[in-house]
């Protein structure tokens, strides 16, 4: 599995792809002012000691885009305030590698534990003192603005990627967020500026007590045009404080937060909620979740801005694959959130209404648990690019890519999450059939688009036609319209990024010896639902919890969608096999009526496997897999002796001993249960149910922009 | 549209000093559904340590609850400190609704005893709290600079 500098692979995979498909004596319909973009891979949600990481700018970024062949880079970290300065190098070959060490250089003795009392002084801390003499916190503001921001332009320029920064706002009456303003940032020319991101935090993070705004009193304003709420801002610090930073009021003012967004920086910013079903359902009274109602407002709010949630989180080596007990659902299903891996659930909910709503994952990066920042082991956290990676579908014609192309390509919706490496290419599309009327019986039918979308998808670009829509994007179709899905994507060959060779525990149940680095696409389910519309603030549905069954509560039916089903199931017996590693596969559709949408999910579990997945395919609760025990030691005979093991990285000795083997957990776990998720293509059908969060694709412009 | 940076930080002068990651609002968090628990963590410590001190906060305590007990793999056993001022036989650390607490020397605390392996600075590891109405709680504790 060759997971790293993916864009430099194109030509073989092509080649490969194309020597079986014949390609050649196809014409390509690709219009010719059309730019078909490219997947690009990245992160925007992860840590450093200027929050509560373990490491420094430097070597995040290092392992990010170097290590991990990530193609693009966004810098979270808490909002708030912290007493450390990360952008003092971990060691002198961090500073070396960072390409940046004469502008950043290592400083002996320092390093990203230091605190900025300690490193800068505390007369270079700006806004309202926090925090001890001695030891001074600094708010995260000024710290995006001074520091983190001229750092990542400057790794930006060493190392030719495009590393922004973004914070994960700590949301007023809910958990957390993730929002970068792409304004200022990474200039042609340079000179660029975090600023705008830096006034957001200061704005709307409940974790933000500075009234400075922005040291001087006067550069930053939250007070949004119009809103009866600016009555309310606090007149030194032009912000909403105090009980607006908790329950209801909290979720006003994070919904201020977002039509900030959305009034100065509609095209250059993203909220999309972190880990959304961690900290449990909304509390009217506290600091917790989110429920429909919530992301429901955001989208309605600013709908170029808040299209999307986390529904894979990181944390994906940690002992609960992520969530605990209390969240809904009781916790991660097959790595994603309950409100994402629930067929008929709250994210479809959100689909069926026709919102341009999309899901994302991020490595949510910290530390490795109770091993060092180089083992490849880890109880806690996997690297950017090594395990959680989303593809986005990035448009900057001929030139580099940029911020834009990124936060463009997220909100129009084309773009997936990947666990492990389990796929590393996908074409999907949907395009009307063009044979009715000519077709018969079972089977698909023409297939005239079929090696246009794979070519696009060995080169690792979209796919322009004006007969077909892609993930994010709306086919407009006649009733009675014949319709085909084409499916195209790779399981790359090799090993993934994964440190352990002995065979994956949870296959092995099933008598299945696959070892656990060589995962091996089971299965892929097309999914579907129908589209009934936008649900109105003042209907009852409108809002409503889905706690999966904590506390004895099931979901509200604000939040499921019943229509959603797995339509069908693609596996060995049914997909074509191609050299490379690629799946293909098909589905007509027929006879279509109804506006609806249409996503993918795949595994390399298949159904049936006990405490991973029920007789459906579905995901089971994470937590399940602790009763799954594996034996190291019958692969390697040294695992036997406790010594021995414990520097054996294949004996996995950091596990839970438990019937004379191991616990599957940690990262074992996660590397053993792997899936996929596309975004959803939508279908509208003329005369049916209008599908309003999406516009029909333009060729010219190549961007599907939601005006609802 | 990438180019060099102009923008070079200058470095304080003042003598190395490591600090200790003071938690913050946001970071490091644990939700029960009866309250949340803030950033557990203690200080580097040598495997073979007889002690190592852990704390935490405990924020937005909806209901009434008791902090019973603590077991970590990492140490062969977790003692709960009492705070100073409890009762004499009072079991566990008492938590009041609509309050927070931090769990530090004066309010009580946990304790490893015998610590299994060398506790590294940024590292975490797992601990599960034990709370009278809401059961087993599993967190990590952070490990931070001495």
């Amino acid at each position: 599995m060759k997971s790293r500098f993916a864009l430099r692979e194109i030509n073989a995979a092509a080649a490969a792809v194309f020597s079986v498909a014949a390609v050649a004596a196809i014409p390509v319909t690709v219009q010719a002012n059309a730019d078909t973009g490219r997947y690009v891979v990245g992160d925007f949600h992860n840590h450093t000691t200027c929050s509560d990481g373990q490491i420094s700018v430097q070597r995040l970024v290092n392992k990010s885009v170097d290590t991990y062949g990530l193609d693009w880079f966004a810098m979270t970290g808490h909002g708030g305030s912290g007493n450390r300065n990360c952008i003092l190098a971990d060691d002198a070959q961090t500073a070396l590698d960072s390409g940046v060490a004469d502008q950043f250089p290592f400083v002996d003795g320092q390093g990203p534990q230091t605190s900025w009392t300690a490193s800068i002084g505390n007369d270079a801390i700006k806004g309202d003192p926090s925090g001890p003499e001695g030891n001074r916190r600094m708010w995260r503001w000024q710290s995006i603005e001074e520091f983190q921001y001229p750092l990542l332009e400057a790794m930006s320029e060493a190392k030719q990627k495009p590393l922004f920064v973004a914070v994960e706002q700590v949301v007023p009456g809910h958990e957390h967020n993730n929002t970068s303003v792409i304004d200022g940032q990474l200039p042609e020319g340079g000179g660029g500026n975090g600023t705008k991101t830096a006034e957001f935090e200061y704005c709307f993070d409940r974790g933000s007590g500075d009234l400075s705004r922005g040291g001087d009193g006067a550069r930053f304003d939250c007070a949004v045009p119009g809103s009866e709420l600016n009555a309310m801002l606090d007149t030194r610090g032009r912000k909403l404080v105090g009980a607006f930073n908790s329950g209801e009021l909290g979720h006003q003012k994070a919904l201020e937060g977002v039509k900030w967004l959305g009034t100065f920086h509609p095209q250059t910013s993203f909220f999309v909620p972190a880990h959304v079903e961690r900290a449990g359902v909304f509390n009217p009274n506290g600091n917790n979740g989110w429920n429909i109602e919530h992301l429901r407002n955001f989208n309605n709010a600013a709908p170029t801005v808040a299209f999307g949630m986390e529904g894979g989180p990181g944390h994906q080596a940690s002992s609960t694959r992520s969530y605990r007990v209390n969240s809904p659902g009781g916790g991660t299903f097959g790595g994603a959130g309950y409100y994402t891996a629930k067929v008929g659930g709250l994210w479809d909910a959100l689909l069926g209404e026709g919102r341009n709503f999309w899901i994302f994952n991020n490595s949510d990066y910290h530390n490795r648990g109770m091993f060092g920042p180089e083992d490849p082991r880890s109880t806690n956290d996997q690297y950017p690019g090594e395990f959680n990676k989303s593809y986005v579908l990035a448009r900057s014609g001929n030139g580099p890519l940029t911020p834009q192309a990124i936060v463009d390509g997220m909100r129009s919706g084309n773009s997936y999450y990947v666990n492990g490496d389990l796929i590393d290419r996908l074409g999907y599309v949907v395009c009307k059939a063009n044979d009715k009327g000519q077709h018969k019986g079972d089977s698909v039918g023409s297939l005239k688009y079929k090696n246009e979308v794979a070519k696009a998808a060995a080169a690792g670009t979209g796919v322009f036609n004006d007969d077909c829509a892609q993930q994010g994007e709306k086919l407009m179709v006649a009733p009675g319209d014949d319709l085909v899905v084409y499916m195209i994507m790779r399981d790359p060959e090799g090993p993934n990024l994964a440190p352990y060779t002995f065979p994956n525990p949870s296959l092995q149940q099933i008598d299945v010896t696959i070892p656990l680095n060589t995962p091996v696409l089971d299965h892929v389910d097309l999914i579907g639902g129908r589209v009934t519309g936008y649900v109105s603030p003042e209907d009852p549905l409108y809002a409503g919890a889905a706690p999966g069954g904590l506390g004895g509560e099931e979901d509200s039916p604000a939040a499921v969608n019943p229509s959603t089903a797995v339509i069908t199931t693609f596996n060995a017996d049914n997909w074509k096999s191609l050299p490379g590693g690629w799946k293909q596969m098909f589905y007509r559709i027929k006879d279509v009526q109804e506006s609806q949408y249409l996503r993918l999910r795949g595994t390399n579990m298949p159904a049936g496997v006990p405490n991973e997945t029920d007789a459906d395919g579905n995901p089971l609760l994470d937590l399940l897999a602790d009763n799954i025990t594996f034996y190291p030691a019958e692969f390697d005979p040294r695992c036997s002796d406790a010594e021995e093991a414990a520097s054996i990285i294949n004996c996995a000795a950091h596990l839970q001993a438990q019937d004379g083997g191991r616990r599957l957990n940690n990262d074992v776990e996660a590397w053993t249960d792997l899936w996929f998720y596309s975004n959803p293509v939508y279908i509208e059908v003329e005369g049916s149910v209008p599908v309003e969060g999406v516009e029909p694709r333009n060729n010219a412009s190549g961007v599907a922009v939601a005006t609802r | 549209m990438l180019r060099t940076s102009r923008h070079p930080i200058t470095h304080g002068l003042l003598a190395a000093v490591l600090t200790v990651f003071s938690g913050t609002l946001g970071a490091h968090e644990y939700y029960s559904g009866r309250f949340t628990i803030i950033h557990p963590w203690a200080v580097t410590a040598p495997a073979g340590a007889e002690t190592a001190d852990v704390f935490m906060k405990l924020v937005e305590i909806s209901e009434d609850d008791r902090l019973v007990s603590a077991q970590s793999s990492v140490a062969e056993a977790v003692e709960l400190i009492p705070p100073g001022s409890a009762p004499e036989g009072e079991i566990g650390i008492p938590m009041t609704a609509g309050t927070n607490l931090s769990l530090n020397a004066r309010n009580g605390h946990l304790r490893l005893h015998n610590v299994r392996m060398d506790l590294h600075t940024g590292n975490q590891y797992p601990m599960t709290l034990v709370f009278d109405r809401a059961g087993p709680v599993d967190v990590d504790f952070v490990i931070e600079p001495d």
